[in-house]
């Protein structure tokens, strides 16, 4: 299966190298992160295959907006220049030296790869260890909130950064995103009845993830992206612009904030080391629940900011 | 302890965000960062008799990730809140905004974790919140022609950051460790022939990062935004570049079983030959500016690959040095063009007759920086030309005329009358910042050995002889290079007009990437 | 799950090994060739997902279970956390990234109307100070 997989990551990754159409980027997209997401599910860990098909989500999400913005996505023909180039053959003897240069690397790439036993020192102690040290039953939960919690922190960091960033750099009025207006874009039928089952379904599945993560696979993270999703359903299902996106920030805001003094005051300082399992457990829900809200706020507030570029 | 000269920022400046006030919040930022200033300092203090090491969350058997400091290490702290702390004091009549001091704040703590951690992944994290927050505040005035270079300047980094993951995967694979140096130590256990890929990748990695040859035109292009904000410039090339270097000094230490330093000696050489090129034939000071940290780049790295102690001392001495000299320059380009209305190196006249203290600082930065007598860069090109052979001695002396060149062209700026007679008031913020850091080049250069020996903990000295002999060198440079300016170079310009839109677009700058790796592939694989 | 032997096992897992590493390279070819801005994006995007299918490779063995759960017996067919726990933090990385170069090309997008790289290039020089 997973070798099936590794072939069909390698076709699709092909096919958006030479497709030059956008709305089929857009579908090998999908595609890609399914597979990415199915393969590393078989590859033994369903976090970080969780972690993909969400994030993969909302790239599509993003670049489906992006694109309508050019207005390519609507007319799926190939732009003029693409027709100019298939014609120019001459274009086609340019790329014989990238293509050699690349190929090069490849094969020296292959050649010094290193061969040799893989060394397990640094897994063999998390696995053992991690259940009295960190308590909860996923490793990897236990490695990301305990082990690595430093590192949990910065990558929280940089999602905010990239909120900011969004909110700063689009050029959309501010006020445009929560106004409360339904756009008048037509919904199909279908969708709506569709999505009334899955918003459910996600929330529901979000929320689980955040309260047993640290038990079985999930986490903070991936139950975060999941409470976005349930916000994509909503406005899908109601087509309405009615977050207050400004609080929301200044709460994901706040959750950082803490969850920095409870890192501070919990791990960094030693205390966490002699903590009972009760409070190991407790600790492990709380942060999961911190950065789940803050990732949750951060993706709704992305997804709203470019619909916002989007209407407006 | 060490973890919360990196936590610390973080914290006050999300502190800061939400603070109600803006006035509370800007003087909790300055009180913070003099009170890291006074940390750095007893982080340095300590350091003299051991390293410090902080392991986050006391897990033992480096499960954790691992902070350690040492020397080398609390100097770059000190540099780093030392620089932070002029630029704040540049910017703090000038910004307005809470996203800007935020903004800084987190870099400042990035730049600090970037000194601190021994983890390699952690190395990843924070290198790719460096380079955010970087591209950020480039386009922070929202212009068009610095979304284009933020755009590029990101896309590298994250590709070639890519790189660098692939690399620490390899060595987790083989060593079963994160941590920087015992895996260090572990490779010892393991084949050359093992290690040649993971150093290739990383190498890479660092390579661009300080703009070692093949890769370096992404970064004179952001350093050089016009309306970007004067003090990102300064802290991208003085401080951005230097984490490069510092972690080219790491990783060359890690991988102490390949031994390149005749190839990186090379490729400094010609990376300082290029920025020079380059650097002469601009005309925008930003962009002269930032050709010539490419070329002192050049410099460093020859001195840090010759592999002599001597030559090492000097080289950091001069990393600190050029920090502190471009930081300053930049700052003052900020200010020129804000007064000026004009970046163009041939058109301002008289900043001495205009701005006094501005012209002081300037003056005494490209002092420090070509190493005239008496100033921080001539201790530190001393030591660093002391025990190196006759010919790369010449080839250094031509560097250092080149970049006495291209600084003549500027300092003739200072003097002179101004051309336009408009009198915008300078903030008096910026100007003492400005001073202040002019003033700090001489004394690095005046009481240099006492410097050299706090920092290093080495009793250096320089004879008379070769210090009259080297004074001899550097004023017979200064001569040539005027000759050069006046003489020559005007033959040339049309010539120079050529190169000064030379530029590299997104796909050959990732082709250089992909050559940089297929060269040291090559390189430690086949040849040496 | 299916356990081969031999001669395919080898095959197939230098399969594991090196498709990772084509990806990635199919992505750098992509990228210095490509004049439309997106697709660069799109394929940068892709290249952060090999070198994450290359660290979960990393100690494969066919019959993995996931690090879940109480007791582990043989501890060489359950997967290595620390690559998951790391790549979980690089994707996320990633997405943030990618969100950024995409705001960052529609603003662009807005004066320059365009989105290949070398007609920006040019008129991002015809922008002087």
């Amino acid at each position: 299966m997973v070798y099936a997989l590794f072939l069909l990551f390698v076709i699709i990754a092909v096919c958006i190298l030479i497709e030059e159409r956008n709305i089929r980027l857009i579908i090998y997209m999908t595609i890609f992160s399914l597979t990415a997401s199915a393969s590393f599910f078989f590859l033994g860990s369903p976090d970080v295959a969780m972690a993909e098909a969400a994030v993969g989500a909302f790239t599509t999400i993003f670049f489906v907006v992006c694109f309508e913005k050019y207005d390519d996505l609507k007319v799926d023909r190939l732009p003029q220049s693409v027709k100019k180039v298939q014609k120019n053959k001459k274009r086609w003897k340019a790329l014989v030296l990238p293509l050699g240069f690349t190929v090069l690397l490849f094969g020296l790439f292959l050649y010094f790869m290193p061969d040799g036993e893989v060394n397990t020192y640094l897994k063999e102690q998390y696995l053992s260890r991690f259940m009295y040290e960190i308590g909860g039953e996923n490793a990897v939960t236990a490695i990301y909130l305990g082990y690595r919690v430093y590192d949990t922190l910065f990558e929280a960091l940089v999602l905010i950064i990239s909120v900011i960033a969004v909110s700063h750099m689009s050029y959309s009025s501010k006020e445009s995103v929560s106004d409360g207006r339904h756009s008048d874009v037509e919904r199909s039928v279908v969708v709506v009845t569709v999505m009334r089952i899955v918003c459910a379904v996600v929330l529901l599945f979000g929320v689980y993830l955040i309260f047993n993560g640290h038990i079985t696979a999930g986490g903070g993270f991936q139950g975060g992206l999941f409470i976005a999703i349930f916000f994509v359903c909503r406005y899908l299902i109601y087509n309405i612009y009615d977050l207050p996106i400004k609080k929301m920030f200044r709460l994901e805001e706040f959750i950082f904030f803490f969850t920095l003094l409870i890192v501070i005051f919990i791990v960094f300082l030693g205390v966490h080391a002699h903590f009972p399992p009760t409070f190991q457990a407790i600790y492990m829900v709380v942060m999961n629940l911190m950065i789940g809200l803050k990732v949750g706020c951060g993706f709704v507030i992305l997804f709203y900011r470019f619909i916002a570029i989007e209407r407006g | 302890m060490l973890i919360y000269f990196v936590l610390i920022p973080i914290l006050i400046s999300v502190f800061f965000y939400l603070c109600p006030s803006f006035r509370l919040g800007r003087a909790l930022v300055f009180l913070v960062q003099a009170g890291l200033f006074v940390a750095a300092i007893y982080l340095f203090v300590l350091t003299q008799e051991a390293e410090v090491t902080t392991y986050i969350g006391n897990y033992t058997g480096l499960l954790g990730i691992t902070l350690r400091a040492d020397e080398l290490s609390a100097i770059f702290v000190m540099l780093t809140v030392f620089i932070f702390l002029m630029v704040m004091l540049y910017s703090f009549r000038e910004q307005k905004s809470r996203l800007y001091w935020f903004l800084i704040f987190i870099m400042e703590g990035a730049l600090m974790g970037l000194f601190l951690t021994r983890d390699l992944f952690n190395i990843f994290v924070l290198t790719e919140v460096a380079s955010v927050v970087a591209a950020i505040l480039l386009m922070y005035n929202r212009n068009n022609r610095s979304m284009y270079d933020g755009m590029v300047y990101l896309m590298v980094n994250v590709i070639v950051m890519q790189l660098f993951l692939f690399g620490v995967g390899y060595i987790y694979m083989l060593t079963g460790l994160l941590d920087l140096a015992y895996s260090g130590h572990a490779m010892a256990y393991l084949e050359r022939s093992q290690l040649v890929l993971p150093f290739a990748l990383i190498m890479t990695a660092v390579a661009a990062k300080c703009g070692l040859l093949p890769i370096f035109t992404f970064l004179p292009k952001v350093h050089s935004i016009p309306k970007a904000p004067a003090t990102v410039a300064a802290i991208l090339s003085g401080l951005q570049v230097k984490v490069g270097l510092y972690l080219f000094l790491r990783f060359q230490s890690m991988f102490s079983v390949i031994d390149v330093d005749n190839f990186f000696i090379i490729i400094g050489v010609m990376t300082a030959i290029f920025g020079i090129v380059l650097a002469v034939s601009q005309t925008s000071f930003k962009r002269i500016l930032a050709y010539s940290t490419i070329a002192q780049v050049g410099l460093i790295l020859v001195g840090l690959s010759v592999n002599q102690p001597y030559s090492y001392i000097g080289s950091v001495y001069h990393m600190v040095g050029h920090a502190v000299a471009k930081a300053g320059l930049f700052l003052s380009a900020g200010i020129l063009i804000e007064s000026c209305g004009t970046g163009n190196v041939t058109k301002i006249r008289g900043v001495f007759r205009r701005m006094p203290l501005v012209g002081v600082g300037i003056s005494l930065a490209i002092l420090g920086i070509t190493g005239a007598p008496f100033f921080s860069g001539n201790i530190s090109k001393y030591f660093m030309m002391a025990n190196v052979n006759p010919l790369l001695f010449v080839l250094m002396t031509i560097i250092n005329l080149g970049t006495i060149v291209i600084f003549i062209r500027c300092a003739k700026m200072l003097f002179g009358r101004p051309t336009d007679d408009n009198t915008v008031r300078v903030d008096m913020c910026k100007q003492i910042s400005v001073l202040m850091i002019g003033i700090l080049c001489l004394v690095g250069g005046i009481w240099g050995l006492d410097s050299i020996y706090i920092l290093f903990g080495r009793e250096l000295s320089i004879s008379v002889w070769s210090f009259v002999e080297k004074t001899l060198i550097v004023l017979a440079s200064w001569g040539v290079g005027i000759l050069l300016v006046s003489k020559v170079l005007p033959r040339y310009q049309t010539k120079l007009d050529v190169l000064v839109r030379f530029d590299l677009n997104f796909r050959t700058i990732c082709a250089s990437i992909g050559g940089m790796f297929a060269l040291l592939l090559i390189v430690v694989g086949f040849l040496i | 799950m299916f356990e081969f032997s031999g001669g395919i096992a080898m095959i197939l897992n230098n399969i594991l090994t090196v498709a990772p590493i084509l990806v990635f390279f199919i992505c750098f070819f992509g990228l210095i060739t490509g004049r439309k801005i997106i697709k660069s994006i799109i394929l940068m995007a892709v290249m952060q997902a090999s070198v994450v299918l290359f660290f979960l490779t990393i100690g494969f063995r066919s019959g993995i279970s996931p690090p879940i759960g109480g007791h582990f017996e043989e501890l060489q067919y359950v997967a290595d956390p620390l690559p998951h726990a790391l790549m979980i933090t690089a994707i996320v990385i990633g997405v943030a990234v990618t969100t950024i170069n995409i705001t960052m090309l529609m603003s662009m997008f807005r004066t320059y109307k365009t989105t290949d790289w070398d007609i920006a290039e040019q008129k991002s020089m015809e922008d002087v100070e």
